[in-house]
């Protein structure tokens, strides 16, 4: 089977670069972007299985880029990962299709396992 | 229990403490106003009423005495009067022997000098002790009469002199009768008796002047005329009963005259013969001047009261006002001060929990530092770049961590005022390190122009970043997303700096403008105002500086703080 | 599930939606208290959106340690077969780190819904959770002065409905006035409990003097215990300084949630 490939995207630099390495390790395929404009940029040559986003981002912020990511792609899974959560945001991100809301910081294994449903379609 | 009700409610000094303010307010207002009314109305009408007594009695006496002194004059004159008659009587009686009063020539002779030298004598008659007219001298002829059996008869018998009621005797004049006993040396006795008409009875009452509404008559004891009387009725006629009370001296009483109207009645008893001299004046023509006060005095009072009634429901009002006015600064600053106990006790309980944050970032730095001295003194350590990265970005994280927690527990600290010398330029960009995020995510264009050479200032780091902080709120809540904010800083004067925070926002209406500083005062359009403007401007005022406000509606807000380089007289530091 | 409480943070509408119930003009007097009490909420709200800030901002940066830490023991767990002199000290150190991380995210998390807390203005509270949470926010201000705060559960649910910060604020008002004036060395325990059947927050001291009475004295007649009286006072509860050996909080006229209880 292939690694499930994932689309990171923090403005927290160390942070991504970081958690990537991590996934990597855990036998995932990764690729980083530091701002929603990268993330749609990537998105198109990388074709992600997951997106695991944060949602304060500066410029388009990180319901934005669900909402375009969904649009470009709506089989791509996305896990919202934020320090900034809010019920009203989880429950917009719910409905544009999110599959799953994680608070940072969050242990890595509940990131690969919710990662790695999302990607086996088991989304809920 | 509804008596202690009643009681409660008359006990004008107690207010409830409880219960709607505004009631209470009411009631304290409503007591204020009754007992003020009570005191200032009560004295008042006590001396209205004693004033009219003592007025009515001093013009009554004044009017009074005067009629009886009138009354006691002509009381006088009356029996000065028939005193002399009775006297030229009783000095002829004694001066004639009985055999010269019997002879009727002698006796005539007398009479014509009575009549020529007194006057009003009409007959004269000389009476011996068995009552039978011995001679007589007069327009009757009543020689021989006997008067043995007649009442005056015995009278003058027993009281040695006569004088008779009013009677219509000769010509259909009123006349009386008068008569005198005589004892001579030797025991005989005789009276002489002589008739008197009354015309000098009119021209004393006429003497009297008295003006056409009043009245003047002489009565009997039996209440007959024996004058005519204007309203009254003519001589002989009956004076409606009843009779004045006895009274030898002149009294006044007051009586419901003919025509039903109001009268003062002055009369007199007098002791003999058994006359009543009274006289009449109506009441209205007498107490015309008390009539005209009475209703000045109770125009007066009338006008006064209500003048009174007025002015103290003004002045409780205005004191009631005050009174809730100043409970209300008086709760106000109570509150203001709980509130800022509250406050700092949730700033404090936040930066305690900040600082407890640094406990295990120590812990962390502490471990990653000896990682990283493992890491750059082992040769041989594998993959050395990359954990060697690693432990910097902690490092980095555990400063950045630090420095957050600084700034977080420099904005708790915010509730005393500690003054320091600091660069105005650096507490700006502190400040707006809480918000850069913000600015960030919501695009905005955030200008600093911050004069490079600006005079450190002696002021409070922690108030400044709450004024600061409170301006680029309001300021970032009056811009859309991808709006402009400016931070200009500059040296006003030798003793001024100014720092002005400009956004091109919605702005405020002039009205709004007015108002933003006043406590409780909020829009409903404009929410990014009202934040806390009040206490930034209680900060600002605090370390003795100045606040300027311009805005335009639609196009900004300008926020200008002036800032003394040394501190307000009185702060510590 | 490393999700914990998701709590509002929207700090906008917080703002706005204080500003604007009333009109424009000074409020006639009946009305002011509440305004008083809106401007207070409104510092509060102000308040609670830079700690909340501040929170958030924390758990990035611990997130970012804790990764970077994960990385490190990933790297180490990878060369696991074959060590390097110091590989136990440095995993030893990686795992202390993640410890401390943990704790400092356990921290932030309390301090965030301690934060959040003005953002509902009356909400069900659970009296057993408060005093977990504001023993832990607290613990390090009685520790420094050598006061021992501890608290013990009750298994009764005890809910009230009433407004979590005025409540949290008028608990550490109380906590800290007590603290502030016993000596080294004593200790105090919170319990919430029901007493004479109504809800009652329970404060219990042991102090190393004889005197415990003088010690309440010198509580009871400080400035923030005259404070935290009134507040309670608000809430409809109590203040209690006659039973022996503490305070009691008893919430006499306070809304209780009879369905969670």
């Amino acid at each position: 089977m292939e690694p499930c490939k994932v689309l990171l995207v923090d403005d927290e630099v160390e942070f991504v670069l970081a958690l990537a390495e991590r996934l990597t390790i855990r036998g995932l395929h990764t690729q980083v972007a530091h701002n929603g404009e990268q993330a749609l940029f990537v998105l198109q040559d990388y074709a992600p299985d997951a997106v695991l986003l944060d949602l304060k981002m500066p410029g388009m912020d990180g319901l934005e880029v669900l909402r375009r990511v969904k649009k470009i792609n709506p089989q791509v899974k996305v896990v919202i990962l934020t320090g900034h959560g809010s019920e009203q945001d989880a429950e917009i991100a719910q409905r544009l299709g999110a599959s799953g809301y994680l608070q940072k910081p969050a242990d890595i294994g509940v990131i690969v396992d919710t990662i790695k449903r999302a990607c086996s379609g088991f989304a809920d | 229990m509804a008596v202690k009700k009643w009681f409660k409610m008359a006990n004008l000094l107690h207010v409830p403490e409880e219960g709607d303010a505004h009631a209470r307010y009411n009631i304290l207002r409503r007591n204020m106003i009754i007992i003020m009314i009570l005191v200032t109305l009560i004295p008042l009408l006590l001396m209205a009423f004693v004033n009219y007594h003592q007025y009515r009695t001093a013009l009554r006496d004044e009017i009074v005495n005067p009629l009886r002194v009138l009354v006691n004059k002509t009381k006088h004159s009356f029996e000065l009067f028939l005193a002399e008659r009775l006297s030229t009587v009783s000095f002829i009686a004694s001066a004639y022997s009985y055999q010269e009063l019997a002879d009727e020539n002698t006796l005539n002779r007398i009479f014509q000098v009575m009549k020529r030298e007194f006057g009003g004598f009409v007959d004269l008659g000389l009476i011996d002790s068995n009552g039978i007219q011995v001679s007589y001298v007069g327009p009757y002829d009543l020689k021989g009469k006997d008067y043995a059996e007649q009442s005056w008869f015995h009278e003058v018998q027993v009281r040695g002199s006569y004088i008779s009621d009013v009677f219509m005797g000769y010509r259909k004049f009123p006349h009386i009768v008068m008569a005198v006993q005589h004892r001579s040396l030797t025991g005989q006795t005789w009276i002489l008796r002589a008739t008197v008409n009354t015309e000098k009875f009119d021209d004393l009452i006429a003497s009297m002047g008295l003006d056409p509404e009043s009245d003047a008559f002489v009565l009997n004891r039996s209440g007959v005329f024996q004058t005519p009387s204007r309203f009254y009725g003519g001589v002989l006629e009956q004076f409606p009963p009843p009779l004045p009370p006895v009274s030898y001296e002149a009294n006044v009483i007051e009586d419901k005259g003919p025509r039903g109207r109001d009268v003062f009645l002055a009369y007199a008893y007098f002791v003999h013969p058994a006359y009543i001299l009274v006289v009449v004046k109506p009441k209205a023509e007498v107490l015309k001047t008390w009539y005209t006060l009475k209703s000045e005095l109770a125009i007066l009072l009338a006008v006064s009261s209500g003048i009174i009634i007025l002015v103290v429901y003004r002045i409780a009002g205005i004191l009631v006002r005050r009174i809730r006015e100043s409970d209300e600064k008086r709760e106000a600053a109570f509150n203001e001060m709980q509130q800022t106990h509250k406050l700092s006790s949730i700033g404090r309980l936040a930066a305690g929990v900040a600082h407890e944050i640094n406990n295990p970032m120590a812990i962390v730095n502490e471990k990653a530092g000896l990682m990283k001295d493992l890491i750059e003194y082992k040769e041989n350590f594998p993959d050395k770049e990359k954990f060697l990265s690693l432990v910097n970005v902690i490092l980095q994280s555990v400063q950045r961590c630090r420095s957050i927690t600084h700034r977080l527990l420099g904005f708790a600290r915010r509730m005393e005022i500690q003054i320091e010398v600091l660069d105005l330029n650096e507490v700006v960009k502190e400040t707006l390190t809480f918000l850069e995020k913000e600015a960030l995510y919501r695009n905005l264009d955030l200008r600093l122009n911050l004069a490079p050479d600006l005079p450190r200032i002696a002021s409070d780091r922690g108030q400044l970043q709450q004024v600061f902080l409170n301006f680029l709120n309001n300021a970032f809540a009056a811009v859309e997303d991808g709006g402009m904010v400016a931070i200009t800083t500059w040296e006003q004067d030798l003793d001024t700096v100014g720092v002005s925070i400009t956004d091109n926002g919605v702005g405020m209406s002039e009205e709004t403008l007015k108002h933003i500083f006043e406590p409780f005062f909020t829009t409903k359009k404009d929410k990014g105002t009202g934040l806390g403007l009040p206490i930034t401007y209680g900060i600002i005022k605090k370390l003795g500086g100045e606040i300027e406000v311009q805005s335009k509606e639609g196009q900004g807000t300008t926020m200008t703080v002036y800032l003394p380089k040394k501190p307000k007289e009185g702060l510590g530091g | 599930m490393a999700v914990d409480r998701v709590w509002r943070a929207s700090v906008e509408p917080l703002l706005g939606d204080l500003d604007g119930e009333q009109g424009g003009c000074p409020a006639p007097f009946f009305e002011r208290e509440q305004k008083m009490n809106q401007t207070t909420a409104r510092e509060l709200a102000f308040f609670g959106r830079i700690t909340a800030g501040f929170t958030h901002e924390i758990k990035n940066i611990l997130a970012i340690i804790k990764e970077s830490s994960g990385l490190m023991e990933d790297l180490l767990s990878l060369t696991k077969d074959e060590p390097f002199p110091h590989w136990e000290r440095f995993s030893h150190r990686v795992e202390v780190i993640k410890q401390q991380v943990q704790r400092g995210v356990e921290l932030a998390t309390h301090l965030n819904r301690f934060a959040h807390s003005p953002d509902e203005p009356v909400s069900p509270i659970d009296l057993n959770d408060l005093t977990d949470q504001l023993v832990r926010l607290s613990e390090r201000f009685a520790r420094l002065k050598e006061v021992g705060l501890t608290r013990s559960g009750s298994n009764a649910s005890i809910v009230l409905v009433t407004s979590p910060v005025a409540l949290q604020m008028t608990v550490f008002l109380l906590l800290e006035s007590c603290w502030n004036q016993m000596p080294a060395g004593s200790a105090m325990e919170l319990r919430a409990e029901w007493r004479e059947r109504h809800p009652c927050l329970l404060v219990r001291m042991t102090v190393p003097v004889d005197d415990l009475g003088a010690v309440k004295q010198h509580i009871a007649t400080s400035e923030g215990f005259t404070v935290a009286r009134q507040s309670a006072h608000e809430l409809g509860g109590q203040m209690l300084d006659d039973i022996p050996d503490g305070f009691a909080l008893l919430f006499t006229e306070t809304r209780v949630d009879q369905q969670a209880g």
